[in-house]
């Protein structure tokens, strides 16, 4: 286990540096999103995932020679995420005028 | 001696991880906030370090400028004034976290197992190449984005308007006009 | 065919061919005409129809048996008297074929005689009595239905068609006796005739089972191989005794050999099986070896007793059924509630001699079993003695004579267990006339008491009472003379044919030798009853005509009964004619041995002799010597003037002897009083046969009740227990199950509903781990 760590560690930067890091990057979104009771935070939460993906798809559009398909994706899902971002944002709004608050715990009228 | 690239990466990644960590785990919104500006600029920092200029930049302009006002803009107006300090913890830590870990001890796992193939791509400007890509292999998913675009802007109109047709129209764009404590919205000058 | 002296055995010849179904036609269609047409024009002719049909009916059965016995019967040689006409076959049944036919001989002829001959003359008077009565045509159908079964029972050839007989008359006599159904006391007669009868009857037929059980049974063994009897076997014919001895005649007979119902055909196996080696009448060269090993009914035991015993004491209790016999005879005096001419006919002459007709048709039987002979001539003894002594303290004239036939058949019987059949149907003729002719002046001296007697006009029953009578003999001059001897030949004297009757029993009683006791005790008890016989034939005579208050001559014929004086002269004439019959009739045909310089048999003796001389084992002393005859004889006249001399002097003054013969009475109360009721038979009755049966259903019921009852109410209660059970469990356990499965259901259901918690959280990380699972699966699943 000492060796996996320390190997990438002083070995020049390459692509599984990158992944790993969006990995962990994934782990933070996931759990913001899994255990926030803000609506905002987790929409925030959300955004640390699409970002991990972004991050994702540039790293390996760097590491094979010729190609440009992810930084195209990676800017599709900039904007993507900001249109999602919006509505998700418009629906925050939208609930919190009904419910007076952002609270998931208070919105769960949809709950068995 | 690692080279200078490896010093840059690991900064920025250490950057990157105090904003996320801050983002999961701070008990001030606020300050979720702003750390996840300080992990959106580290991202930016990365692409240009892949050498994704434009990419970069967008993040910067989109993510950062938009996207980031836009949650600053919806914290502050969910929460009352003086009292930002609202957002605590779940107690769904005992499902949610040996699952994130499991998942997460997945993914490192195999990320850093793999063996990926090494071509590193040369340092070059890639905005020319970008808009070649978007207008000829990737035109349909260019155009489809936009029209994702446009159906968001009318869907977040239609969804943060005013529930009351009475009270005039609504201003373009998602701000409430409730929100403002104060005189009716721009437009008209009508009925109250 | 040559004559045959007497003595050594001989087998009945085939019979010839007689109309005699005509005797039984007659009769029959008699009772249906008198049924039918006389419902049907009953107001034509006043209710005169159906009698003028009975009595012409009787009439022609009268004629036919006549020119019968005239024309077939007597031109015949005496041992060749018998006429068979077969009828219809019934049924075959293993070895037996049972046939329903008719025969002639001597013993049916004296019967058809006699039934036909009183049965017309009690017809006639019988068609005046019931004038103005309701039912006539009812009356005279049962009446003629009553003569057809008694002629079928006389002229049945086996025991099948006189069943038939016996029933009928049964029946009749049934309908007879209540013929006035609506008064209750004839109805309770009636019944209790019947069922006593009943009782007889179910004897008598056990009693024909065990017979062809004795015989060997319905199953029998036929084949040519020796020890094995043929079902059909060769004999040579009728056996001519010879000074050398028997000897063969030439001509074979083919005789039916096994179980049989016919009377004559069982004798003849009965005689076959007696005499050594058949007698002689089997061809020891004939290749069927005659070996009656499976038929000799009399080695055969049945629970330790001869099975011959067995049978002939059924048949013996058969009979007292039907003839009123210890223990048996109840029934006759209650049966005095039907109508007089009812009482003349059948319960004087024809239906209780039935009894003792039967006895004698099967006295081949008997003789082979001295025990059932003595227990006939015990039994006929004790019921002459106990009629009498009942007859004599009897206030109602009809049951005076009611006893006095019970006793009389007593002596009937009397004479059958001495082994004296023909003095015993002697007997029977005789008492039939005189028997017969007191009960029709009976009815007419009723008629003179209803007529002359303002209270008993009113009271019915009281018109019987002896007391209420009294001085008739002005107002009845002609019925009081043939009343008179009437009972002198009841009574025994010498100018009636009593007389001659009662002595020919007694004195074949005291020379009989088959008894198993001295007949000396017989005797004894016989001549006391014959003293007691003409005391109260005596005593009724006297009560009726002497004595009493004076009544005027002229009124008898008035009213009542009888539709005046024409109608009253025939009633008499036909009493009269009884009368003579009783006087004539003993002399005629039985005028006594002793009598005659050559010591010949009398008329009837030799018209009977074919029929019971060949019994096998013969008597050893066929006549008596003349020296007991005439003591007999002069012991009879005796003892019967003296019941007449003490009747004479108690009662011809009947109201002065009053006092006296009260003070008698009352001394002798107890005695009395037993005798009244006939010795107690109707308590008897109750004792030994209705208190068990009642006891037994009591005890049913209670079985029932406490067991039964019990048994099915436990078994109910069980069934219900086992329904709660069932119930209890189906709604614990059944519903249980289902409403536990359903109560699973839906708490996994909404335990499963809680996953929907509202929490975008939660969602999230479902999502999320949907999509790791998918892609580990994907992973494993596609390396």
């Amino acid at each position: 286990m000492t060796a996996l760590l320390a190997a990438p560690a002083l070995a020049s930067i390459g692509l599984g540096h990158f992944l790993v890091l969006s990995a962990v990057m994934f782990a933070l979104g996931l759990i913001t999103a899994a255990t926030r009771r803000s609506a905002v935070a987790i929409l925030m939460g959300v955004e640390l995932i699409l970002n991990a993906a972004a991050l994702n798809f540039v790293a390996f559009s760097h590491y094979s020679h010729g190609t440009i398909t992810g930084q195209v994706f990676a800017v599709f899902v900039v904007v993507l995420a900001a249109a999602e971002a919006t509505v998700a944002l418009a629906i925050v709004l939208a609930v919190f005028r009904g419910f007076r608050s952002v609270d998931v715990t208070d919105v769960g009228t949809l709950k068995g | 001696m690692p080279g200078v690239e490896t010093f840059v990466f690991y900064g920025l990644a250490a950057l990157i991880l105090a904003g996320a960590g801050g983002v999961a785990f701070s008990r001030n919104i606020l300050h979720a906030a702003f750390l996840l500006l300080l992990t959106l600029s580290g991202t930016a920092g990365l692409y240009f370090f892949l050498g994704a200029d434009f990419v970069g930049v967008a993040q910067i302009l989109i993510y950062v400028g938009g996207i980031l006002v836009l949650l600053l803009f919806a914290v502050l107006l969910t929460n009352r004034i003086g009292d930002v300090r609202m957002s605590n913890r779940n107690v769904g830590y005992l499902t949610a976290v040996p699952v994130v870990l499991l998942v997460a001890a997945f993914l490192t796992t195999a990320m850093a197992l793999g063996n990926w193939a090494r071509s590193e791509a040369v340092a070059a400007p890639t905005t020319a190449r970008l808009g070649d890509a978007f207008l000829r292999e990737f035109l349909l998913p260019f155009e489809l984005v936009s029209l994702v675009l446009l159906m968001a802007l009318v869907g977040a109109m239609v969804v943060a308007r005013r529930a009351v047709r009475d009270r005039g129209d609504a201003s373009e764009g998602a701000l409430p006009a409730e929100a403002v404590s104060g005189p009716a919205s721009l437009g008209t000058g009508g009925t109250p | 065919m040559g004559s045959i002296p007497y003595g050594g055995g001989w087998l009945t010849p085939d019979g010839i061919d007689a109309p005699l179904a005509l005797l039984l036609l007659f009769p029959l269609l008699g009772a249906v005409l008198a049924a039918v047409a006389g419902s049907l024009f009953d107001r034509r002719f006043a209710g005169r129809l159906a009698p003028a049909v009975a009595v012409a009916a009787m009439l022609a059965t009268l004629v036919t048996a006549l020119v019968i016995f005239f024309g077939d019967v007597l031109p015949v040689g005496a041992r060749d008297r018998i006429f068979r006409q077969a009828l219809w076959p019934l049924f075959v049944v293993g070895g037996i074929r049972v046939s329903f036919g008719l025969a002639l001989d001597p013993l049916s002829a004296v019967m058809v005689l006699l039934v036909t001959g009183l049965g017309t003359l009690i017809h006639v008077y019988a068609a005046v009595y019931m004038e103005g009565e309701g039912g006539r045509p009812r009356f005279f159908a049962f009446l003629n239905l009553f003569v057809f079964s008694m002629l079928l029972l006389v002229l049945a050839d086996g025991f099948v068609p006189l069943f038939f007989g016996w029933e009928g008359v049964g029946a009749c006599s049934y309908f007879l006796i209540g013929f006035w159904y609506r008064r209750a006391t004839a109805a309770d007669a009636a019944t209790k005739a019947f069922i006593v009868n009943r009782v007889g009857d179910g004897a008598f037929l056990v009693g024909i089972a065990m017979l062809l059980w004795g015989m060997g049974g319905v199953q029998m063994v036929t084949g040519s191989a020796p020890g094995q009897v043929s079902s059909v076997l060769t004999v040579n014919g009728p056996m001519i005794v010879t000074p050398e001895g028997l000897q063969p005649s030439p001509e074979k007979r083919r005789l039916p050999v096994g179980p049989t119902l016919d009377f004559h055909e069982l004798r003849d196996q009965l005689r076959l099986e007696m005499l050594p080696r058949g007698g002689g009448m089997v061809d020891a060269t004939h290749d069927v070896h005659f070996r009656p090993t499976s038929f000799l009914l009399v080695r055969k035991t049945i629970w330790h007793l001869p099975l011959l015993f067995v049978v002939c004491g059924l048949l013996l209790l058969g009979a007292a059924g039907k003839s009123a016999q210890i223990p048996l005879f109840a029934w006759l005096p209650d049966a005095m509630a039907g109508p007089t001419p009812v009482s003349a006919l059948i319960h004087a002459a024809t239906l209780v001699t039935a009894g003792v007709y039967l006895l004698a048709r099967l006295s081949f039987l008997f003789a082979l079993s001295p025990g059932a002979l003595t227990a006939v001539a015990v039994v006929g003894t004790l019921t002459a003695f106990v009629g009498a002594t009942a007859a004599l303290v009897q206030n109602d004239l009809k049951r005076v004579l009611a006893y006095s036939t019970v006793s009389q058949l007593g002596y009937m019987f009397v004479a059958l267990g001495a082994s004296a059949a023909g003095a015993g149907l002697f007997h029977v003729i005789t008492h039939g006339f005189f028997k017969a002719c007191l009960f029709l002046a009976a009815g007419l001296v009723v008629h003179a008491v209803t007529a002359t007697t303002p209270q008993a006009a009113e009271r019915p029953d009281l018109a019987q009472d002896l007391r209420q009578m009294g001085g008739l003999a002005r107002v009845l001059p002609a019925t009081r003379w043939a009343y008179f001897f009437a009972c002198a030949a009841l009574a025994g004297l010498p100018f009636a044919s009593g007389f001659f009757s009662k002595d020919l029993i007694l004195t074949e009683l005291a020379i009989s030798d088959r008894l198993s006791i001295a007949p000396g005790a017989l005797l004894v008890v016989l001549a006391v009853t014959s003293f007691l016989t003409a005391l109260y034939a005596f005593r009724s005579y006297y009560l009726i005509f002497f004595g009493g208050p004076p009544r005027h001559a002229g009124e008898a014929h008035a009213g009542g009964h009888g539709g005046g004086g024409r109608g009253h002269a025939v009633m008499t004439a036909v009493v009269l004619a009884l009368a003579l019959g009783a006087i004539v009739a003993g002399p005629a045909l039985g005028w006594p041995a002793n009598w005659t310089p050559g010591h010949a048999k009398s008329l009837f003796q030799q018209f009977l002799a074919p029929m019971f001389d060949g019994d096998w084992p013969r008597r050893v002393a066929v006549d008596a010597p003349p020296a007991l005859e005439w003591g007999m004889q002069a012991g009879g006249v005796v003892l019967a003037v003296l019941g007449w001399a003490v009747a004479r002097a108690l009662y011809r003054d009947a109201a002065a002897t009053a006092p006296a013969r009260r003070r008698l009475a009352e001394r002798w109360s107890v005695v009395v009083r037993l005798f009244a009721t006939g010795w107690q038979a109707d308590r008897v009755y109750h004792l030994v046969l209705i208190a068990p049966a009642r006891a037994l259903a009591r005890a049913a019921t209670w079985l029932d009740r406490a067991i039964v009852d019990r048994a099915v109410n436990a078994l109910a209660a069980g069934g219900l227990r086992l329904g709660r059970v069932a119930g209890l469990f189906d709604r614990r356990a059944v519903d249980g199950v289902v409403g536990g499965v359903s109560e699973g259901v839906m708490a996994a259901g909404r335990r499963g509903a809680r996953l929907q918690n509202g929490r975008i959280n939660s969602y999230v990380l479902g999502i999320v781990a949907g999509v790791a699972a998918l892609v580990v699966l994907a992973y494993f699943l596609g390396s």
